[in-house]
């Protein structure tokens, strides 16, 4: 069964890592945009960010696909169930 | 309905800890089957001898110990976290499987809804 984390903490948890699955999704929202641009991480894969958030905050993110509110709900019936992370 | 709880905040900062139980305790009195996960700093919600009267509040500890009465007996802890903060399972008041590496992923992926406070 499939898990969408969504993240919402300018913080990478410790234990991310530990709850990934194969077919697992990262969502990044609100402040854990910022993770993106971080060279010393590197974020689990297939990773998206809400594209809201990052142009709130004046961000240019490349490597990230960029999604709407509606693509997250989307996102979201895509997966089994979905993990907040805040 | 499995769900899975992830007590991942430390005791008496705030009501995170505190509101994570009675939300379990609930779905469990409504038929649910809860199993509980105590990891990153949640891990400190089940070290023993508590005095939360020192801080005006009810000891989660002592709490945490009726969890089998209310038939929520799938405690699980992350061992990653628990070793990071110097614990071992000797520290802790209730009986739990400790799950190492891979079986963490394993238990998040065999329920069917996911809390985590």
């Amino acid at each position: 069964m499939t898990t969408l984390h969504i993240l919402f903490t300018a913080e990478l948890p410790e234990s991310l890592a530990r709850l990934w699955s194969t077919g697992d999704s990262l969502l990044l929202a609100g402040a854990s945009v910022t993770l993106a641009l971080r060279p010393d991480l590197s974020l689990p894969q297939p990773l998206y960010a809400l594209a809201e958030a990052v142009q709130a905050r004046g961000l240019k993110l490349d490597q990230v696909a960029l999604i709407s509110s509606a693509d997250w709900v989307e996102l979201i019936t895509r997966h089994d169930k979905s993990l907040s992370w805040s | 309905m499995r769900i899975l709880y992830i007590a991942a905040r430390a005791p008496y900062s705030n009501d995170t800890a505190q509101e994570l139980l009675d939300a379990l305790l609930v779905s469990a009195a409504f038929g649910a089957e809860v199993s509980v996960l105590f990891q990153d700093e949640g891990v400190w919600q089940l070290h023993g001898g508590q005095n939360g009267s020192l801080l005006g509040r009810p000891s989660l500890d002592a709490q945490l110990q009726a969890l089998p009465l209310y038939d929520v007996d799938q405690l699980f802890v992350d061992a990653g976290s628990l070793h990071t903060r110097g614990l071992t399972v000797n520290d802790l008041i209730l009986p739990v499987d400790l799950l190492q590496g891979a079986q963490v992923a394993a238990l998040l992926a065999g329920c069917d809804q996911v809390i985590r406070l």
